[in-house]
């Protein structure tokens, strides 16, 4: 634990350092560095197959890194701290068949050491915020693919961390759905202040979600390129993907992705 | 509990229940057929009185109702699979997730498993006799013998059963270790397990007539023995009636549980 590792940044939240994963002689990742900012949208971005899931396992503490550590507040992280929250790609899998929607969140408070009415109020705030306040009852089979990832959001969101993770949260739903999900979560951020990390394998997504896009390169996973996002705040599906800077961005996250060298194009306009 | 019940009354309502319907037509229906072939046989291929008919055997069990010996026979039985099914559940279920959540240990005791439970445990009915004679604990004894395997065999596989998602989820929300075992492990391993049990308490029922008929421990089977050595057939038959219609409520009645209690999962939500 070396107290000077935020010195310099009091804005840092989430502070990766040296970051590499082997499973026996296979490279996962290769020194990754990467510093999140409290209040930031960072999207990694990364081809398929990429060892996204696994950066994401590390930043979490679910697995451990091979070498390099993951600083979050100032305290180096074994397990998850209790200040983060995650999101899975798989909904259908990540809540509690056996549980209500509204006890699938209320569940996931009960290491907060609120009371149960505490915990009950704050479940229904968040399940109300994602738009489920009037399904409260339903299994989560018993709902479409994206009220159920919706529910996960707002498990995530009622747990109430300063920082989430969302592994391709909306990699399993459709088109209209994803980008319903999209603009819930943008919204979601502007208005409780939270920061969010979320891994994806969609340029689009990540540019048009992201003040930074971390971009990944392939095997072993390394950062290649980091793109700040200057997009403001208020985005919409239609004429933010329609500006020309989005489309400036959007290939050179492309190319990076590519492993292609920037062009001096990128460099005037990103 | 309140909302599992609400939801099984607005499912109900979907054009389940004239399925339901047609369900219980059609089993009444071969109620009824197989004892039309009963009646046949009794009646045209054996001599008279080797095979009793379905309706002296039903005269002949409405009799048996107004005896003590046959309530008492009843119950001595069902005390004994009870308890037999009590001490496999017990024994068997935490044997068989400690095997179940050790990939070595389940592969290095699947042969011995299989080895113990194909014996057929009527062969050690000698054994026991000798060791505690013809009592309940000799019953009891070969009722966990047998019925064991089910339950354990169904525990080891039920550890698979739990999502590997799920497991990180309740890492990520730091779940203490209590509330994962009530809220992750208990409802995944659930099904399978109960499932086990279902089979084991066809078979401790099974066990226990056998070594009541055989072994002459009290219980059903050694009062259907007393009416085969005083020649009251169709007693002998609503004896063996009786042991049937054990049979069918138990299942009944677990599966009727298990059906309620897991109404979420999708092998029963589906089927439903």
């Amino acid at each position: 634990m070396n107290p000077s590792v935020n010195a310099g940044h009091p804005g840092v939240l989430l502070n990766v350092q040296g970051l590499s994963k082997k499973y026996g002689d296979r490279e996962i990742l290769r020194e990754l560095d990467l510093i999140v900012e409290s209040g930031e949208f960072v999207c990694i971005v990364g081809p398929s197959g990429a060892g996204k899931t696994t950066l994401l396992q590390c930043l979490s503490g679910l697995s451990a890194p091979t070498a390099g550590r993951v600083v979050l507040n100032g305290r180096e992280i074994h397990e998850t701290p209790p200040e983060m929250a995650i999101v899975f790609q798989d909904y259908s899998r990540s809540l509690m068949p056996w549980l209500s929607v509204l006890d699938n969140v209320t569940v996931a408070l009960r290491s907060t050491k609120l009371n149960k009415q505490a915990r009950h109020e704050r479940a229904v705030a968040a399940l109300t915020e994602v738009g489920l306040g009037d399904h409260l009852a339903l299994y989560p089979w018993q709902m479409s693919g994206g009220m159920q990832q919706r529910a996960a959001i707002a498990r995530a969101l009622a747990y109430q961390p300063e920082i989430v993770l969302m592994d391709e949260p909306f990699a399993s739903v459709d088109a209209q759905t994803r980008a319903d999900l999209e603009d819930l979560t943008l919204a979601l951020k502007n208005h409780l202040g939270i920061t969010v990390v979320l891994v994806t394998h969609d340029i689009d997504e990540a540019v048009y979600l992201a003040d930074r896009v971390v971009v990944l390169g392939n095997r072993p996973t390394q950062v290649v390129d980091i793109v700040e996002v200057e997009l403001g705040a208020q985005r919409d599906q239609i004429s933010t993907k329609a500006d020309p800077k989005f489309s400036s961005l959007r290939s050179r996250v492309y190319r990076g992705i590519r492993g292609e060298a920037p062009t001096a194009a990128d460099a005037v306009e990103g | 509990m309140a909302s599992l019940v609400g939801l099984r009354g607005v499912r109900a309502e979907g054009g389940g229940r004239r399925w339901r319907l047609n369900r219980i037509v059609s089993q009444i229906v071969a109620i009824v057929g197989a004892l039309l072939l009963w009646q046949l046989v009794a009646t045209t291929l054996t001599s008279e009185g080797t095979l009793p008919t379905p309706w002296s055997v039903g005269r002949a069990l409405v009799g048996l109702w107004g005896t003590a010996a046959y309530w008492s026979a009843l119950l001595t039985t069902l005390r004994a699979w009870a308890i037999g099914l009590l001490i496999c559940s017990v024994v068997g279920v935490p044997v068989g997730l400690a095997l179940g959540s050790s990939r070595v240990a389940m592969a290095s005791t699947r042969w011995v498993i299989d080895f113990f439970r194909t014996i057929p445990t009527v062969a050690l009915l000698p054994l026991l006799l000798l060791l505690f004679g013809a009592t309940a604990r000799m019953e009891i004894t070969m009722i966990v013998l047998a019925a064991i395997w089910p339950i354990i065999i169904q525990s080891i596989y039920s550890v698979s059963q739990i999502e590997p998602l799920l497991k990180w989820v309740v890492r990520v929300f730091r779940f203490s270790v209590l509330d994962r075992a009530r809220f992750l492990w208990v409802p995944s391993i659930a099904l399978m397990v109960s499932t086990g049990l279902r089979l084991s308490a066809t078979m401790a029922l099974l066990m226990a007539i056998s070594a009541e008929y055989i072994g002459g421990a009290p219980g059903l089977g050694s009062e259907l023995v007393r009416m085969q050595t005083t020649l009251q057939r169709p007693e002998v038959y609503a004896y063996a009636v009786t042991a049937g219609l054990l049979g069918v409520a138990i299942n009944v009645v677990i599966g009727r549980l298990q059906r309620r209690v897991l109404c979420w999962h999708p092998s029963i939500r589906e089927g439903h």
